[in-house]
């Protein structure tokens, strides 16, 4: 409390007001301008408050002033008039608040405000930690603040923040390793909790910093870890003073609040390292993966898109961006592209198809995998699958060849067979039309067995023909077109066409096919080709045989939704080790033959989507079985 | 001249049992050799395809022989180079499908002549 006179000097302080000024007594200050004691904007802030009191007013104000020590304080200062018994202001009534400690709690927080605030708006980290150690030196006089880091690899320090440390001493600490005895920081890191050292002279964390400590002035350290939300030491936070000193609670709770703002600005910088780090990553795969990629909405408009090569986009960016896929799109595309979404949205597996399209240079084959992306929209990876395409073809093409070679060969064996099968209508009808004309000769004419004789040589010619259009089908390449067919039909046609083979070889044959019809999809002759194989292999296993004891059964069934026809015989069967191996290629048990017949079969059966296998029968020979789709 | 004809194609059968009556043969027919067998029929001449189901025609023509049973054959084969595994009979009178009238009838004259040589 203090009274000045209307001129503005200082005419009375009670002690305790001198005390909170440092001074020995008020009589210091007694007659000089008490405005002096303000500085700069203050100054202006108390004038002004002592202007409106000397008109008979009430004025206030906070400002701060430094004690005669040096110290500043905050003051909540009210000027109340003093009048005389006519009403003129005579004195001025100063009473004065000390607010120091409201108003550094208050400066702290808005401090620790701007920090945070550094730290969401994305300020790189040593500017963060510089705040940080900044703020917190502020909080106490003599006190020097540092933030080391701890590296990736756990061992070393690194450098944080320690503005108002010595450069050297940074320096000589930087890449020192952390351990029981790495002073107050290193210890505190090792030990992963605070470390309060009262006086490095004689304590043995500081044994081999000590002079080091000394050498710039440092007496006491008390460090605590700064520990990331997973409990991983990231640095520490060290508060030194150049005289041996133990802290007050306040000050441990301090350098914890400093510590958790720093733990927060390492641990958020180190997520930003590492979502750019990912970012950087993925934009490098990205920039690798040659696939098209496109973002659509799940209304099915092009939202984004990703192309390696732009030429190999069927349209400009600018055309199809922000525009529905049944605009831009062809609806050979279009509607597998809907379908595949609408796939993917039931199933939450990705969908994929396979369409083409026609570019100046040739025809490219793509293949689209659309997944769900983000919830509501759709992500389709587009891959050119020209080469594979390609080489399938190719493949199919090569199959072709080699099973029309096979067939050539297998109805070269069959040869013998084949003329019989042809010789015996040729034969009809030579002799039928030999047998018409002498019959003419002889009076009267039997019309009726003319007509009879001349109707069979009709249904021989017919027969013949027949035997002629299935060997023309064998001996044809074929383009391997797949038709709806009849597996049983596929199999009574040619078993017709190798009857006398079969004679010939003393074969009898049994047949169990299923009384309705199979309906498979595929290629007729490549299916013939199949049966004839495994039929002629079954015959040779029993060539050695007794004549009676050469049964050939072929039987057709549906087995577990599949068509399978199988053929069994009682022959030698095959050596147990080899049920798999008789379908590699140039494998055989056969005298004659280049070992292909079961490698060509198993394509062509595996072509059709279906599978073949051997296996032996209990008491005697061996059965191969083919399955084959089910036609729908 | 009494005739029998051994061939499981009955479309062949027919056709050589028309131009057989049609030349004034007396013709009886069998799909197999063991029909056959079981009939033994009275005839000159014996026309008998080789590729049969069950007992061949060669089978049969050597059961005959072991048998005593000397009515000429004539064979008749589908398929000139294979003769199941047998040796081919040189002796024997072969027709070569298909075959015409006079064929038949050349070999017809040739087996019954060598078998009247035979006898005589």
């Amino acid at each position: 409390m203090e009274l000045l006179d209307i001129e503005g000097r200082l005419l009375y302080m009670n002690r305790a007001g001198a005390e909170l000024l440092d001074l020995c007594g008020p009589q210091d200050l007694i007659g000089r301008p008490w405005l002096a004691l303000w500085e700069g904007e203050h100054q202006a802030a108390a004038r002004e408050a002592v202007n409106r009191a000397k008109v008979g007013r009430r004025g206030s104000f906070e400002g701060f002033c430094h004690t005669a020590a040096g110290v500043a304080r905050w003051w909540d200062v009210v000027i109340t008039p003093i009048t005389d018994d006519g009403g003129a202001v005579v004195q001025l009534l100063v009473v004065s608040r000390d607010i120091t400690e409201r108003r550094r709690d208050a400066d702290f927080r808005a401090g620790q405000q701007a920090v945070l605030e550094m730290i969401a708006t994305g300020a790189s980290l040593d500017a963060v930690l510089t705040r940080v150690v900044q703020l917190i030196e502020q909080r106490s006089e003599g006190m020097l603040c540092s933030v080391v880091l701890l590296d990736d690899d756990g061992i070393h320090l690194r450098r944080g923040a320690a503005p108002s440390l010595p450069e050297a001493y940074n320096a000589a600490i930087e890449g020192a390793p952390i351990g029981p005895r790495a002073g107050s920081c290193g210890t505190a890191m090792y030990l992963g909790r605070q470390v309060i050292v009262t006086d490095v002279l004689d304590d043995p964390a500081w044994e081999d910093y000590r002079h080091l400590a000394v050498t710039h002035g440092f007496r006491a350290c008390w460090s605590t870890p700064i520990v990331s939300s997973q409990k991983k030491v990231l640095g520490s936070f060290a508060m030194y003073y150049s005289h041996p000193r133990a802290p007050v609670p306040a000050e441990l709770r301090l350098v914890d609040v400093a510590a958790s703002i720093s733990g927060i600005a390492i641990e958020h910088q180190r997520a930003q390292e590492a979502l750019r780090h990912s970012e950087e990553r993925n934009r490098a795969i990205l920039r690798a993966i040659p696939d098209l990629m496109f973002i659509l909405s799940d209304s099915g408009v092009f939202i984004d898109y990703h192309a390696q090569d732009p030429t190999a986009l069927m349209l400009p960016p600018n055309e199809f961006l922000g525009k529905a896929i049944a605009d831009v799109l062809p609806p050979a595309i279009a509607q597998p592209l809907f379908a595949a979404m609408k796939g993917t949205l039931q199933s939450g597996e990705p969908e994929r198809f396979e369409y083409s399209v026609e570019y100046a240079q040739g025809r490219r084959f793509r293949e689209a995998s659309v997944v769900r992306l983000d919830g509501d929209k759709f992500l389709s990876i587009v891959r050119d699958i020209t080469d594979r395409k390609r080489a399938e073809m190719d493949a199919a093409v090569q199959r072709r060849e080699l099973a029309h070679l096979g067939r050539v060969t297998t109805l070269g064996e069959l040869s013998g067979a084949l003329a019989h099968e042809l010789s015996q209508p040729m034969s009809a009808i030579l002799i039928n039309a030999q047998a018409a004309r002498r019959m003419l000769s002889h009076e009267p004419v039997d019309l009726i067995e003319l007509r009879a004789t001349l109707d069979d040589i009709i249904a021989n010619d017919k027969r013949a023909g027949t035997v002629i259009e299935r060997l023309r089908a064998l001996l044809k390449k074929g383009d391997g077109t797949f038709e709806p067919l009849d597996l049983n039909e596929v199999v009574t046609d040619m078993l017709a066409l190798i009857h006398s083979d079969l004679l010939a070889r003393r074969v009898s044959l049994r047949t169990h096919l299923l009384s309705s019809s199979l309906p498979v999809h595929g290629d007729r002759v490549q299916l013939q080709q199949v049966l004839l194989n495994l039929v002629l292999n079954a015959c040779e296993s029993m060539s050695a045989a007794d004549v009676d004891e050469r049964l050939l059964t072929v039987t057709t069934t549906i087995e577990n939704g599949f068509a399978s026809m199988s053929v069994a015989d009682l022959g030698i069967g095959i050596p147990d080790d080899q049920l798999t191996a008789v379908f590699e290629p140039f494998v055989t048990f056969r005298e004659r033959g280049l070992g292909l017949g079961l490698a060509i079969s198993r394509s062509l059966v595996v072509a059709h989507g279906g599978q073949i296998v051997a296996r032996n029968n209990p008491d005697r020979g061996a059965t191969f079985t083919c399955i084959l789709p089910l036609r729908p | 001249m009494k005739l029998a004809v051994v061939d499981d194609d009955v479309d062949v059968r027919t056709a050589i049992n028309r131009l057989l009556r049609a030349l004034g043969h007396e013709v009886s027919l069998y799909a197999s050799a063991e029909e056959f067998a079981v009939a033994r029929p009275d005839a000159d001449c014996l026309i008998l395809d080789i590729r049969l189901p069950g007992l061949t025609g060669l089978e049969l023509r050597d059961r005959m022989h072991s048998a005593g049973d000397l009515m000429p054959v004539i064979f008749m084969t589908g398929d000139g180079d294979r003769f199941l595994g047998n040796a081919p009979p040189t002796d024997a009178h072969m027709l070569y499908k298909p075959f015409d009238e006079e064929t038949l009838r050349a070999a017809l004259a040739c087996a019954v002549d060598a078998s009247s040589h035979h006898e005589g």
